[in-house]
């Protein structure tokens, strides 16, 4: 279990949204929050993770800030947006009646 | 809001890429402290911790790039970096670059050029109104066309139901002036009705209508051309109720015509506009109005809307046939009425130069694939030889669908450098073609538009050659097996290889061949007898009587000017006549004995020609028998004529013809000398039985006489000083003609001349190519098997076999190029079999003679590869790698 399926890399959008929703982070922190979060089965690796940042934030459902943190680093920090929020909400009920359907078939007793 | 932003942000990651590559730097850094740290935390050492980190992390450079893929612009970049690398790759191998570059240059070039040419032509519509619902109006009778149809004629016809209307129209030479000094320009008489049924509008003033028209003495009114506006009226706007001069009698400017406008034929400017009403004061001499006899009207109608072609065809033979029974005498009950499509003008320039120009097309189009399939071998050349960098970069992860991008990208580079250069060669070339259809005499105005249409077909043209020519090498340069770089890539390139070579060689034996036979048939046609010397002789031609100089004025003039003239420094002998050989003739009449019984029966039809004396002497005309004319011979003395041997032969068969008589008309005349026989109507068509007489017993020749003026050094050199003589003597009678008997004659030839000189150098440009595309081929080819050829002479074979197998193989290419090319070859000349002369289409000697030349210059290109193939170092080519 090391690498993301291929369905978690199509839902990884939704899943940063979601992340980012509860807080603004930086990059290596919403990976480690993702990790944390699914309890150690979905690792995103920066290879997926950035190039997924740099698209949510060019359609504009992240905003992106730059500061300088206490070691006198650059660090970017991603927020969601206002039209983000509305995108998690509607990706988040699509996911919902995807998996339902897909639950239902394969679980079928 | 969202738009705007994400729209920003990729212009941002645009303009600004460092900046952006350095934040993605920072951001990509920064998550492998943390990463650091959070190993750090677990217990790992500083540096283990570092190491798992990133291992961790993976490749840098991997993740950079799918960061970038998402900035959107990528596409662009990577469009960018081909076009950068295709440009100093060329810009690398210069003579590749050049030879591509030119051969397509000049290949899309010349295409443009003729297919302009014949645009303007042949296929361009005039520019008015509806063109296509016009028709020209033409009289057959037996194979001969005629367009002039008489007054009473266009009266009949106009009428007719299934046209809205038709116009009539006479080209003539005006000597007019509106500022200054009179001058010939072209002008034309008009029906009241032209302007309005062309469409054409005035841009000043007014056109000319109805009422300007009128039989009973007419307004003297004129409409000029926008082109003479701007030249001779300096684009004055108050030019509009002025007077013109024409022909010595005012007439009123009462507008000028639209600017695209050029009058009914192609490649005539007309200038000055009239009614017909006022053809006799223009046209002093016979009224034509009304005459029955005089065909001097062309006719130009409109097809009503849903009136097909062949309905008003038939509409107008019911008026014509009506108009023959009526007027038996005056017209040819065998004559038909042919209504012809007007959308191009009028027919001269097209009837003269369609074959050549078709020719000529097809010609041109056959250079093209030539320098297409050129152009196609050098690219597989160069792919072959790029074998070791595209594995290099295959294993270094490029994907096929890039290298194949960046391959495309030279090619479409090179071509189109290709077509920019191309156009700059059809903007020359269709000016050089238009010199050469022309010549002093009567010179070809014709607007050669590199429009955009033309410059649209020519990118298009380049562009899918480049896609073409360059995409079957670059599939088979990144498909082939990675073998490691020894041989060409296998039999599939080398055939194809082989089949261009071919395929350049046959199509080089056809366009030589059709070359060689039209210039050996320029030169047959030159080197007839025609009976004269056209060297050195400068032609004049005034015209008095539109200067309002009556007979006597005039017979004075043209005595003092012989006078003048044959006593200028450089001048041999001076003479006048009515006609000048090859110029045509003005009068044929029957010639027969005035004693014998049957008249007229017994006779022979001749054209008589009136001279001043020494016209032989200075044509260059043989004298057989008796004497030139002299200035004796004038109205005072006994009427003496001049005939031609052929005259003699059949009026006087077995005896002299000195001191005998022949009647023309009702003129007799005694025979004072006998000259040899000149052609007058062209030089393929036989010599014309000629009577001379002296100009001065023949007054109605003295409209238009020419003087032939015979110098010791250049023709041309004389024209200043005939111009002077002329001034000082007549100064309002303006020069109406200049040329020289040279150039008479190569008017004569200019559609054959034409597709001579250009076939010759389109003939050997094709040659070049194929040589330089067998060069390329061989030379590749001998590079790729330098470690083969190096093991043959290390086993001992000589030198001079193996550049012998090299050279062997070429010749068997080109010789089979030749053979697949002679069917090809035979097809192309009978097409121009009709332009040939004094040989055959399948003339044997001009076609060994192409042979023996392609075959001379293909062996001469293979020379050096093959020398270069016997002078490799086998102990270097052993550790070619």
């Amino acid at each position: 279990m090391s690498r993301p399926t291929d369905l978690v890399q199509g839902t990884l959008g939704l899943l940063i949204l979601k992340i980012l929703a509860l807080q603004p982070m930086h990059g290596w922190a919403i990976s480690e929050r993702m990790k944390q979060m699914s309890k150690d089965v979905l690792r995103v690796g920066p290879g997926s993770l950035y190039p997924a940042l740099h698209k949510l934030e060019q359609t504009g459902w992240v905003k992106a800030e730059w500061s300088v943190n206490e070691a006198r680093r650059r660090v970017k920090f991603y927020s969601i947006t206002r039209e983000g929020r509305k995108r998690l909400q509607q990706e988040a009920s699509d996911w919902r009646r995807l998996s339902n359907a897909i639950t239902s078939i394969v679980f079928e007793s | 809001m969202r738009l705007f932003r994400s729209l920003r942000l990729r212009v941002c990651s645009l303009f600004r890429r460092s900046r952006l590559e350095a934040d993605l730097n920072d951001e990509l850094q920064d998550h492998l402290a943390h990463q650091t740290e959070h190993y750090l935390a677990t217990g790992l050492s500083p540096d283990e911790a570092h190491y798992a980190a990133l291992r961790s992390f993976g490749n840098r450079t991997s993740v950079k790039e799918s960061t970038r893929n998402a900035w959107g612009w990528s596409w662009l970049e990577s469009t960018g970096q081909d076009l950068r690398y295709a440009l100093r790759f060329l810009a690398k191998s210069r003579v590749f670059t050049i030879t591509a570059v030119s051969s397509l240059a000049i290949g899309i070039g010349m295409n443009t050029a003729i297919f302009t040419l014949v645009d303007a032509v042949l296929l361009r519509n005039l520019p008015v109104r509806s063109p296509r619902q016009l028709v020209v109006i033409a009289e057959r009778s037996g194979s001969r066309d005629s367009f002039s149809l008489s007054w009473p004629e266009f009266q009949a016809l106009r009428g007719t139901d299934a046209l809205e209307g038709m116009a009539a129209f006479r080209p003539w030479r005006f000597r007019t002036s509106i500022h200054g000094e009179p001058k010939f320009v072209n002008g034309q008489l008009v029906s009241g009705n032209y302007f309005s049924l062309l469409g054409v509008p005035a841009i000043l003033g007014r056109t000319l209508a109805n009422r300007d028209d009128q039989p009973s003495g007419a307004s003297p009114v004129a409409v000029l051309s926008y082109d003479y506006w701007q030249r001779e009226c300096h684009s004055d706007t108050a030019v509009v109720g002025h007077t013109i001069d024409v022909q010595g009698y005012p007439f009123t400017v009462i507008g000028v015509s639209a600017p695209d406008f050029f009058g009914l034929e192609p490649g005539v400017k007309v200038d000055v506009t009239v009614p017909l009403a006022m053809q006799a004061i223009v046209m002093p001499g016979t009224p034509l109005l009304n005459s029955l006899d005089a065909h001097w009207l062309r006719l130009i109608g409109r097809r009503k809307t849903g009136v097909s072609l062949q309905r008003a065809q038939a509409a107008l033979t019911v008026v014509w046939t009506q108009l023959t029974s009526v007027f038996p005498q005056h017209s040819n009950p065998r004559s038909i009425l042919e209504v012809l499509s007007g959308a191009q003008g009028l027919y001269d320039l097209r009837r003269m130069f369609s074959l050549p120009l078709r020719a000529l097309m097809a010609a041109v189009a056959l250079i093209l694939l030539v320098a297409c399939a050129n152009l196609g071998s050098l690219l597989l050349a160069r792919d072959t030889a790029r074998r070791q960098e595209i594995d290099l970069r295959l294993s270094l992860g490029a994907t096929r669908r890039r290298l194949l991008r960046q391959l495309l990208t030279e090619s479409i580079l090179l071509s189109t450098m290709g077509g920019i250069c191309g156009i700059a060669i059809a903007y020359a070339g269709s000016r050089f073609l238009v010199d050469l259809m022309s010549t002093g005499r009567s010179p070809i105005v014709l607007e050669l538009a590199v429009d955009a249409p033309t410059l649209l077909f020519t990118w298009a043209v380049s562009l899918a050659t480049g896609l073409l020519f360059g995409i079957v090498p670059a599939l088979r340069a990144i498909h082939a097996e990675s073998l490691h770089g020894t041989r060409l890539l296998g039999k599939g390139s080398e055939t194809w290889a082989r089949t261009l070579i071919l395929s350049q060689t046959s199509l080089c034996l056809a366009i030589l061949v059709c070359a060689g036979l039209l210039l050996e048939s320029v030169d047959n046609l030159r080197n007839i007898d025609a009976g004269f010397r056209e060297d050195h002789v400068l032609l004049m031609s005034i015209r008095p009587s539109l200067s309002q100089y009556d007979k006597n004025r005039t017979a004075q003039l043209y005595r003092e000017l012989y006078r003048r003239f044959s006593a200028l420094p450089g001048v041999k002998a001076v003479t006048l006549s009515m006609d000048t050989p090859l110029g045509g003739v003005s009068y044929t009449a029957q010639a027969f004995l005035p004693s014998s019984v049957g008249n007229k029966l017994s006779g022979m039809e001749a054209s008589v020609n009136a001279v001043g004396p020494r016209f032989f002497e200075t044509m260059g005309i043989p004298l057989v028998d008796g004497r030139d004319l002299d200035l004796h011979d004038d109205d005072h003395g006994p009427e003496t004529a001049v005939i031609s041997e052929s005259v003699a032969r059949r009026l006087f068969p077995g005896g002299s013809p000195l001191g005998q008589r022949v009647q023309i008309a009702d003129a007799v005349m005694d025979v004072v000398g006998v000259v040899k026989d000149t052609r007058y109507n062209g030089l393929r068509k036989p010599p014309t039985p000629m009577v001379y007489r002296p100009y001065l017993q023949m007054e109605d020749s003295w409209e238009e006489l020419f003087f032939g003026i015979r110098t010791f050094r250049n023709p041309e050199s004389m024209v200043g000083l005939v111009r002077r003589e002329l001034r000082e003597v007549a100064p309002n009678v303006p020069i109406f003609s200049l040329s020289t008997l040279d150039e008479q004659m190569d008017a004569g030839l200019a559609g054959e001349r034409m597709v001579s000189m250009l076939s010759s150098c389109l003939g050997i440009f094709a040659l070049l190519l194929a040589s330089m595309g067998l060069y390329g081929t061989l030379a590749y080819g001998v590079r790729e098997r330098t470690r083969e050829i190096g093991i043959r002479l290390a086993l001992g074979a000589e030198r001079a076999a193996v550049m012998w197998t090299i050279l062997r193989g070429a010749l068997m290419l080109v010789l089979c190029g030749i053979l697949l090319g002679l069917p090809l070859a035979l097809v192309c000349t009978r097409a121009i079999r009709s332009l040939l002369y004094g040989l055959g289409p399948s003339d044997p000697l001009t076609l060994v003679g192409v042979v023996t030349a392609i075959v001379v210059v293909t062996a001469a290109a293979s020379y050096i590869p093959a020398r270069r193939a016997s002078r490799v170092d086998p102990v270097v080519a052993l550790r070619y790698e």
